[in-house]
């Protein structure tokens, strides 16, 4: 019998609540069987703020078996490392040791020891939402259900699976034990998204070891560079070299991870990121340093919407005239093109429409 | 087992480390977030090696031994990971060490010089983090912190404190303290553990407490560096504190053979170097000593060692405290020691200068007999006018240590009436129950201790009103601020920052003429300045007048030594006065001071007779096996803020009438919970010192 066991509520994606959400759905069977167990001390870890926790718990009573234990949390990806969260019984914070998957840690899904595997699906994908999949699966079979907005490009598998795998993987079997898939279409830069979960992560780095959180640091220090268009060409290669080391040199599964995406993203989608440095393309027209405004002499109209939403005084023209961008004075933030009714202005990547230099008389 | 590291076969203990083999059998291993103390964790990834039989690079801490393992240092992979670990820790890392107060002694520092990398190919951006000098004690210089996480295992897990901990920013995690309280809120013990550990110049010791003219250890326990005997402060508080006063005890005789009179009357100036006078008032370290002292059982002396005799013999001059510890280090070093004393019974000041309601005969008596019993010759009764003349009766060596036993009287109109009486001389028959009437009021002179002896003394003797006035005002007095107190309970008129002017009276004391000084300083001359504040006389009217300014020795013209100011005797640096075999040691020589510092300076003087009679002059004893102390401190809410406990006093209308002792030792829970705020700065010096790379004997470097 085991000392005591760990009953883990808490989400690694806030958005994607999956053992919380099976436990509520189903609290009695849960219980039951969890009173079954062999254990001398059971506890069950939960977001604090959950409002469907916190009526359940006002309901349940008389309850002495199980210690509740409320986490200052709406969902951290330690939660998904088993030394962390054991750390959680003794008061400490779930800070990673390591990675042990023989800890009496368990998610609601583990406990159900089911092959299907519950995600929730993000991005551009045609239908989000949840999904229960095989456990193993390949990636088209995942498409298949959600498919894209617009042209597929990519899926993204979160923590801890991190991969970002283009159309070469499609038919590849994956083991899958992310909570989160995200789609990406012709609309997505991977560079721009591949920092978004740069980001994430070094929120979720727990600082505990070199790798994890210098290496996440790095990533961001230089992806950033990247998408603001201060990459340099040796960039991509440096990205490779940390995260090859931080793969298997992170002491758990969250730096891994980490480096794992920025592998698969770089191996799977070089030629788009490179591109950011080599041609200075943005080819989705999404990274804002890459992108141009311009307004089409053929659409505008003169009537000024764009001059006075722009709040660098970067757009030329009058009433009746065709309107012009000052690119030394344009920031990109893209409010002319918001509050343009005649849809005249567009973004540009490296190739730019032809535009007026100068005001001239519409039509 | 044996295992092979780099080609050298090193015996290893089932269980170890890899790293901790390497580094026990002299073979080092870069590393930074592994402390000798503390749990490894295997983040700072720098003591990667490669093993034969296992795919790519492991952390040496993290990998335990096997038999036969073939460990290598330098090998690609390894290499690899350990340097690009170090290009990342230095990226975010200030660049410039120079200004760094730990340059030199900083294991970053020291590392990446060995490794001889730097974080050129990174992108560089240190993570600046205010400086927190708030703070008592310790100061948080966290721009600078790697994250190693030593200090915060340190306090949580070492010491159980649990007051640091990885916190989460918007600019990322760094160690600092939950809800970002300050470490007094927090619960900090201020142990300085984590400062001990930290591998940068992240926690330092807060500025004002590091001196230059101290070594390390003074500066971390202060306390035990600042009492002249060097007693092992912390270390008895501790047994204090855990219930063992024997032990205590035991660990206060280890330095000093007066450990109840001490607790009685020391001057403890201890306690004003104590650390935690940063966090309010200081342990009250000698009246723990008193709770030790009197619940001692004795069982030290089984521990004590006497050599064999030696043949020679020691006489020594005057039964002081300085005297008789002298006399009972010689004897224990087999000497044949008498004590010649002047007066019916021994003791010196702390007998006749010191009232009984301070420290009363029983303590003394007790104290003296355990040091004859050593087998000390005490003679009473007896003065010696002429050191010299032992040495021709056949001892050895002579020591002199009369102390000062003359009261001054200052050049005064009026100081030669009927009713002038002298500190010494009054108090000495006080002791002797031979004042006769001091008449209905007194006037005390002088405003250190000694005036208040002399005041409280004339109350228990039946005085009514009993003044003090002295040139210093209650700030700049050398009085403790328990001895004004209590007086002033007692009813004694303190006249502070007043001068006298003169005794009035024809044929014998009618007052004393006081005028108000508005200021009182010493020039650069280090001459006393006065300056008066006109139209402020007035007259006192007194019976009798008695001097404390100050007491010298007697004496000593006649001995034939060389003297300082006509009084003092003259020695060298081995003790010794200008003539051969004579010592000198105490008040005697230093002028009026401590007890506490004629004890440390007999045991200096005890040591250098010995060395001059043959011995080695280890007068060092052990009197109780060395425990080690466990490092885990736990948790105490409000810590900082624990108050110190005030010793139960006998009512003042009672101790007014009697000399009965005045200040009752603490209980013994008293005692414990006094003891329990300790810092324990010792506990630092425990930590053990993780050695730089230049330390390892190695032919790889």
């Amino acid at each position: 019998m085991s000392e005591y066991m760990i009953f883990n509520l808490v989400p690694t994606f806030h958005e994607a609540p999956i053992s919380l959400n099976l436990f509520l759905k189903d609290t009695s069977s849960f219980l039951k069987r969890l009173n079954a167990e062999q254990a001398d001390k059971k506890y069950i870890l939960y977001p604090k703020q959950s409002k469907e926790m916190k009526r359940y718990l006002e309901q349940a009573e008389g309850d002495t078996i199980i210690t509740y234990l409320p986490m200052e949390t709406a969902g951290a990806f330690v939660y998904g490392n088993k030394t962390a969260v054991v750390r959680v019984i003794d008061g400490e914070k779930p800070l990673p040791t390591g990675v042990n998957d023989e800890l009496p840690v368990f998610s609601a899904e583990e406990f159900s020891d089911i092959d299907i595997k519950t995600v929730i699906i993000g991005g551009n994908a045609k239908k989000k939402g949840t999904f229960t999949f095989s456990k193993k699966i390949t990636p088209r079979a995942i498409l298949d259900q959600c498919s894209s907005v617009k042209e597929w490009k990519g899926i993204y598998f979160g923590y801890p699976m991190g991969k970002m795998l283009g159309a070469n993987q499609l038919d590849e079997e994956i083991e899958l034990t992310t909570d989160y898939i995200h789609i990406f279409d012709e609309t997505d830069c991977i560079l721009d998204q591949l920092y978004k979960i740069a980001e994430r992560y070094s929120k979720e780095s727990c600082g505990r070891c070199v790798y994890g959180f210098e290496g996440v640091t790095q990533i961001n220090m230089i992806l950033s560079d990247l998408v603001m268009k201060k990459g340099k060409s040796e960039d991509i290669e440096l990205l490779l070299d940390l995260c090859s080391v931080m793969e298997t040199q992170a002491l758990c599964d969250i730096g891994a991870s980490a480096a794992r995406t920025v592998l698969t993203a770089l191996q799977n989608f070089r030629e788009e990121v490179e591109e950011h440095v080599a041609k200075k393309n943005c080819r989705a027209v999404i990274c804002v340093k890459y992108v141009t405004y311009h307004i089409l002499a053929d659409l505008c109209t003169g009537c000024t919407d764009c001059v006075d939403a722009c709040e660098d005084d970067a757009i030329l023209g009058k009433k009746k005239f065709v309107h012009v961008i000052d690119q030394d004075e344009c920031i990109q933030c893209g409010a002319c093109m918001a509050a343009c009714e005649e849809g005249a202005i567009v973004k540009a990547g490296a190739v730019k429409p032809k535009t007026p230099k100068k005001p001239v008389p519409c039509g | 087992m044996k295992i092979t590291i780099e080609g050298k076969v090193i015996e290893a203990q089932e269980g170890a480390s890899v790293l901790n083999t390497a580094l026990k059998e002299g073979v080092y291993i870069p590393h930074i977030c592994k402390h000798p103390d503390l749990e490894a964790i295997g983040g700072c990834r720098l003591c990667m090696v490669e093993i034969d039989g296992v795919e790519g690079a492991v952390p040496a801490c993290k990998t335990k031994v096997e038999e036969g393992m073939v460990v290598h240092i330098h090998a690609p992979q390894a290499d690899k990971v350990r340097k690009m670990a170090m290009e990342l820790i230095l990226a975010t890392h200030p660049a410039e060490c120079t200004g760094c107060p730990k340059y030199g002694k900083c294991e970053l520092q020291s590392l990446y010089q060995y490794m001889g990398v730097g974080p050129e190919r990174w992108r560089k951006k240190s993570r600046v983090v205010k400086n927190d000098d708030s703070n008592p004690l310790i100061q948080h210089l966290f721009t600078r912190c790697i994250r190693c996480g030593r200090c915060i295992r340190a306090c949580r897990e070492l010491r159980g404190i649990k007051v640091l901990d990885y916190q989460k920013t918007s600019d990322g995690v760094r160690v600092g303290i939950d809800g970002g309280v300050s470490l007094r809120e927090a619960g900090c013990k201020f142990c300085g553990a984590c400062i001990e550990v930290c591998p940068t110049g992240s926690i330092m010791d807060a500025f004002n407490m590091i001196k230059d003219d101290r070594s390390y250890s003074e500066n971390m326990v202060p306390c035990k560096a600042a009492c002249p005997a060097h007693t092992d402060i912390p270390r008895y508080i501790r047994y204090i504190k855990e219930g063992e006063f024997a032990k205590a005890t035991a660990v206060i005789r280890e330095r000093v053979p007066f450990p109840d009179t001490l607790g009685c009357i020391c001057n403890h100036v201890c306690e004003d170097n104590c650390k935690r006078n940063e966090l309010g008032k200081p342990i009250s370290v000698c009246k723990l000593k008193r709770a030790a002292a009197v619940r001692d059982d004795g069982a030290w002396k089984s521990k004590v060692k006497k050599s064999e005799p030696t043949g020679k013999k020691v006489a020594v001059v005057g039964g002081g405290p300085a005297g008789l510890s002298a006399a009972y280090y010689l004897a224990k070093k087999g000497h044949a020691v008498t004590v010649f004393e002047e007066n019916e019974k021994a003791g010196g000041q702390c007998r006749y200068g010191i009232p009984a309601y301070r420290l009363p005969d029983e303590v003394l008596d007790q104290e003296i007999a355990d040091i004859l019993e050593m087998g000390v010759d005490l003679q009473t009764g007896k003065k010696i006018n002429a050191p010299k003349e032992l040495l021709e009766q056949g001892y050895d060596s002579v020591l002199v240590s009369v102390g000062t036993h003359k009261g001054t009287i200052l050049p005064l109109e009026g100081n030669q009436l009927p009713g002038v009486l002298v500190n010494a001389d009054f108090l000495k028959k006080a002791r002797l129950g031979t004042t006769g009437d001091v008449g209905e009021r007194v006037m005390v002179l002088g405003g250190g201790n000694v005036a208040y002896d002399c005041a409280r003394t004339a109350v228990r003797l039946g005085a009514k009103e009993v003044h003090i006035a002295c040139l210093e005002n209650t700030k700049q007095m050398t009085a403790s601020e328990d001895e004004i107190h209590e007086g002033e309970e007692e009813g004694i008129l303190l006249h502070s920052a007043h001068s006298f002017l003169q005794i009035t009276g024809d044929t014998k004391v009618e007052g004393v003429e006081l005028q108000k000084v508005d200021k009182f300083y010493f020039d650069e001359n280090h001459k006393a300045v006065i300056e008066l504040v006109e139209g402020t006389k007035e007259i006192i009217p007194v019976d009798t007048v008695i001097f404390a300014v100050g007491q010298k020795p007697a004496g000593t013209e006649d001995m034939g030594l060389d003297l300082i100011n006509n009084a003092y005797i003259r020695v060298d640096a081995k003790r010794q006065t200008s003539k051969e075999g004579i010592f000198a040691a105490g008040d005697v020589v230093t002028g009026t001071k401590s007890v506490i510092a004629a004890i440390s300076e007999a045991r200096r003087s005890a040591e250098e007779i010995d060395r001059y009679l043959g011995g080695d002059g280890d007068i060092s004893e052990q009197l109780i096996e060395a425990e080690t102390p466990s490092p885990y401190f736990g948790q105490c809410r409000g810590f900082a803020d624990l108050e110190r406990k005030q010793p139960e006093l006998l009512d003042a209308d009672i101790r007014k009438k009697s000399f009965v002792l005045v200040e009752q030792p603490f209980s013994e829970e008293v005692a414990k919970c006094e003891a329990s705020r300790c810092l324990q700065c010792d506990q630092r010096m425990r930590l053990t010192r993780p050695k730089l790379w230049n330390e390892y004997g190695g032919e790889e470097q």
